[in-house]
């Protein structure tokens, strides 16, 4: 009897349930392909290494995967709490009927497990398929040949899918029973009535907060885009971020009153059709709204930077690794008493030459930040960034050396000249004018000139990330009297690279237990490190494109319940306007018009907020391709579009179909 | 062709094959130009059915209802829809008024709908606005102004469009006395002045008798009609409680 109210109020309330049912069935769907993903290994051929890695970065996807049921567990508990509050005239009727409270509590009880039922469903099934679709993007990610296409399905993905839903679920089945134990009758029948009148604040105001607003978020766009160094400088920007997350609040805050005032100037405008209504409407909701806009705009924001930059990340780390690994292994100690006769006693005790050629050099290092061994410099950002920079120094016969190994041509050096190196490409520019402003630098007692090259992109050694920011090439008597930090031994390989790799990862390993002192010989291998480098800059990807998507999706439903909860006063409103005679196609309109600037205006400033993030990180982390930037832009465009656009749709289309039932 | 309002033999049916129930039974009236016409009855009689039918928010069943010699009853929707813009106003029992909007704009928008000059609508709402005494309140939202000033304002709205007919929902059902007559007093100044044909439906005897008409229904038919005339308004109100006795309606519709 009960189950079959239940499921007549879930067939007759789809249209209510719809916001709902699309939130669930995209969450399951997500929750599902980004934790099946490891079932996709059936069709790489990887090294155990490899998988190594990619269990650990499954670690990463189900940690996460917990923050996103925490997050989704809140939004689903907001949709169905605004459900309830829809449904209260009714839920008071069957109370009038004699039905207890326990007994609604199983009705909603059972109305909620047949929603959660269908969405898991479809959810899964619609999972199921984009997880096929999540196999060819692996398969271009990791730029691996498929071996033999198969179909993904992964029985560990769908049981935890299932489960983490039914806990939500749960949850929302116990709110609901608390929320019917403590409502009365009368709260449950009177819940129709409007008790919150619309109070409309002066117009004035809203001009002065929003120019302030302006200002502000204007004042933090310049701050971080003039500052170059802005991610060393975390003062600065945290100052920009706190001023453009309050810039934002007062944007949302005024930016109704203060359009309402500008068009009011404008009597033609204002007084024309129902110009004047849609405006008044939009301002009159502004006390409520201002909070969530601004946190739809912030998730908005975070989803764009994420999805566009994501794919360009993975290209500038995986460009990165080009530089790093100029050699197919690298060894070095750390070791402040040993001398460096005896650190090099033992590199060569690991008898590497069997295995191919190697170049065996000191590191030294600068006890003073560079800015004061060169001339005085005009310009304050190269000079603040100089004055927190201590180089690294090699030989000009090391340098030499190494280029020889990496079978590259040296640039020519003179006598008492001096070259500059970096292997961070983003640092580039600031290499550049570095070098054209000084004229020479002084070590010891002598001083030097710059070579007329100035600088080059080059690595000492090969490692898992660019981190040699600067390294000089001093002539061979000039590091006489420097502290030597380390010695380092790079390959090249002659023979089969596995086998060397293999076998000196084992000699390594058993030097390693055996040493009896503080030697701690780091090594580094370049087809490791591309392994490693692949799979991490893919594991951005799937990160941002997981996080990214559930954050588009919770601020999309929650604007579209917003909208929706909104809906009992506006329908007042309509039938109002339908005796003046206010036609149902001018009501669709303003239904459209309405909805759509709710949806609009924080996705502006979003869009806005990202371009400059984007353009910050651009510069600073790494040096992203234009190209690719665009491309993924033009994705995240996309995937923005379809997801924001079909919820916009659908509260669009259910609004819609409720104002004609409603009004007449 | 001098009246403003035909009803030729209209019927209003609800409900289903099997159930059907007749609001409105056989029923035809004719209201001339510049009439205050009243429509009373008691619960159940057909009056908001009536109304409804009317004011092309229901349609009838069967029958004609013609407006200024327009027949609306064969109009589709949008030619209802425009109709009604042009042609009707309207006064409600909670008022109605767009809390989002002032005073003025609550007036003003009934002319930018019909596309008004912004110049117009400026003296137009002027106008009107003294003539009802609220020129006071322009600025303000409807939750800071009393229900008698309200009411005004719906008044205001519903005439300024200079409509061919206005409807009147019990109008003052939400209203103290004093604001009721106030109110009455406003639409019989109109109704005098700017020559409006209204149609009013209430229950209230004393509302009544500021009509110069008043038809009576019970079960969907005109069960009496009385006429003012030249009487005062307090024999009017005798005559209206004497008929109210006589319909034997709810005597608690009465007062």
């Amino acid at each position: 009897m009960y189950s079959k109210l239940s499921l007549r109020n879930v067939k007759r309330s789809f249209k209510d349930y719809a916001i709902y049912f699309l939130t669930i069935t995209l969450a399951v769907c997500l929750f599902y392909s980004f934790n099946a993903l490891p079932a996709q290994k059936v069709m790489l051929d990887l090294s155990s290494h490899q998988e190594e890695l990619i269990d650990s970065f499954m670690t990463i996807i189900g940690i996460i995967s917990i923050f996103i049921t925490i997050l989704l567990a809140f939004l689903i508990l907001f949709a169905n709490r605004f459900l309830i509050q829809k449904r209260k005239k009714e839920l008071g009727l069957y109370m009038t009927l004699g039905m207890t409270r326990f007994e609604i509590s199983r009705v909603l009880l059972i109305e909620t497990f047949l929603i959660g039922l269908i969405s898991l469903g479809v959810g899964l099934g619609l999972g199921i398929i984009l997880s096929q679709g999540l196999s060819i993007l692996t398969v271009t990610l990791f730029k691996v040949d498929m071996q033999v296409y198969q179909f993904v399905f992964s029985v560990t993905a769908m049981l935890k899918t299932i489960l983490y839903f039914s806990l939500i679920y749960m949850i929302v089945m116990m709110c609901n029973v608390i929320i019917i134990n403590r409502q009365t009758l009368l709260s449950l029948m009177t819940a129709g009535r409007k008790n919150q009148r619309v109070k409309m604040r002066k117009t004035s105001t809203g001009i002065g907060l929003f120019v302030l607003a302006v200002l502000m978020i204007g004042t933090a766009y310049i701050i971080v885009l003039r500052n170059d160094f802005i991610l060393k400088d975390l003062n600065i920007l945290y100052l920009s971020v706190i001023l453009c997350l309050i810039g934002s609040i007062l944007f949302f805050f005024s930016i109704s009153q203060f359009l309402l005032h500008i068009i009011q100037k404008n009597k033609q405008l204002y007084y024309k059709h129902l110009n004047m209504f849609v405006l008044r409407q939009i301002s009159s909701k502004v006390n409520d709204t201002f909070i969530s806009m601004t946190l739809i705009c912030m998730l908005l924001f975070f989803t764009i930077t994420i999805l566009s930059t994501a794919f360009s990340l993975k290209d500038g780390l995986e460009g990165d690794l080009e530089i790093t690994t100029p050699y197919d292994a690298s060894f070095f100690f750390f070791n402040r008493e040993a001398s460096p006769e005896e650190m090099g006693e033992k590199l060569r005790e690991l008898r590497l030459d069997e295995y191919g050629n190697t170049v065996l050099f000191n590191e030294y290092v600068f006890d003073q930040p560079i800015v004061e061994s060169v001339n005085d410099i005009e310009d304050v950002s190269i000079k603040k960034w100089l004055s927190q920079t201590y180089p690294t120094i090699i030989t000009q016969t090391t340098y030499a050396q190494l280029s020889r190994l990496q079978v590259k041509e040296p640039v020519t050096l003179k006598e008492n000249e001096i070259l500059f190196l970096t292997n961070i490409g983003a640092y580039e520019d600031e290499m550049r004018q570095f070098t054209k402003q000084i004229y020479h630098m002084k070590i010891g007692d002598k001083s030097y000139s710059i070579s007329s090259q100035g600088y080059q992109l080059f690595s000492t050694r090969t490692d898992m990330m660019a981190t040699e920011e600067m390294v000089v090439v001093v002539p061979d008597d000039a590091t006489k009297g420097l502290r030597i930090e380390s010695v380092v031994l790079n390959l090249q390989y002659t023979g089969s690279k596995e086998k060397a790799d293999a076998e000196i990862y084992q000699r390594v390993q058993s030097y390693q237990k055996y040493k009896q002192d503080n030697f701690h010989l780091v090594s580094t291998f370049k087809n490791r490190i591309y392994e490693w480098g692949v799979i991490t800059s893919n594991q951005i990807v799937y990160i941002g494109l997981y996080i990214g998507i559930i954050f588009l999706i919770s601020s999309a439903c929650f604007l579209a319940l917003q909208q929706l909860s909104e809906m009992s006063d506006n329908m007042e409103r309509f039938n109002i306007l339908k005796r003046l005679g206010v036609t149902q196609t001018e009501i669709n309109h303003i239904i459209f018009i309405q909805i759509l600037i709710y949806f609009m205006v924080p996705l502006t400033l979003a869009v806005l907020h990202s371009i400059i993030g984007i353009r910050v990180l651009s510069r600073t982390l790494t040096n992203l391709i234009g190209s690719h930037l665009f491309l993924s832009s033009i994705m995240t465009a996309g995937v923005l579009l379809l997801i924001y656009g079909s919820y916009f749709l659908v509260t669009y289309l259910s609004y819609k179909s409720i104002a004609k039932q409603m009004t007449r | 062709m001098s009246s403003i309002l035909q009803v030729r033999n209209i019927e209003k049916y609800f409900g289903n094959k099997g159930n059907v129930t007749k609001a409105i039974d056989d029923l035809s009236f004719e209201v001339e130009p510049g009439e205050f016409i009243g429509i009373m009855g008691p619960s159940g009689s057909g009056k908001t059915t009536l109304l409804n039918c009317l004011s092309t928010i229901d349609r009838v069943t069967t029958g004609d209802v013609i407006i200024n010699g327009k027949k609306i009853t064969s109009l589709n929707r949008r030619g209802m829809e425009k109709f009604r813009r042009q042609e009707l106003g309207f006064i409600f029992q909670d008022f109605y008024l767009l809390d989002t909007l002032t005073v003025y704009e609550n007036i003003a928008l009934a002319l930018t709908i019909q596309g008004v000059n912004t110049s117009e609508i400026q003296l137009i709402v002027n106008d009107i606005t003294e003539k009802l005494e609220i020129k006071s309140v322009l600025s303000k939202f409807p939750y800071e102004i009393s229900g008698g000033q309200k009411q005004r304002v719906a008044c205001a709205r519903a005439m300024v469009t200079q409509p061919t007919l206005v409807f009147a929902d019990e109008p003052t059902g939400a209203l103290d006395s004093k604001s009721s007559r106030i109110l009455l007093e406003s639409l019989e100044k109109l109704n005098q002045d700017l020559n409006t044909t209204i149609l009013m439906v209430t229950h209230d005897a004393y509302t009544a008798s500021y009509t110069n008409r008043i038809l009576f229904i019970k079960d969907g038919k005109i069960f009496n009609e009385i006429v003012k005339g030249t009487d005062t308004q307090y024999e009017f109100f005798k005559c209206i409680m004497e008929v109210n006795t006589l319909l034997g309606g709810d005597i608690n519709h009465v007062f």
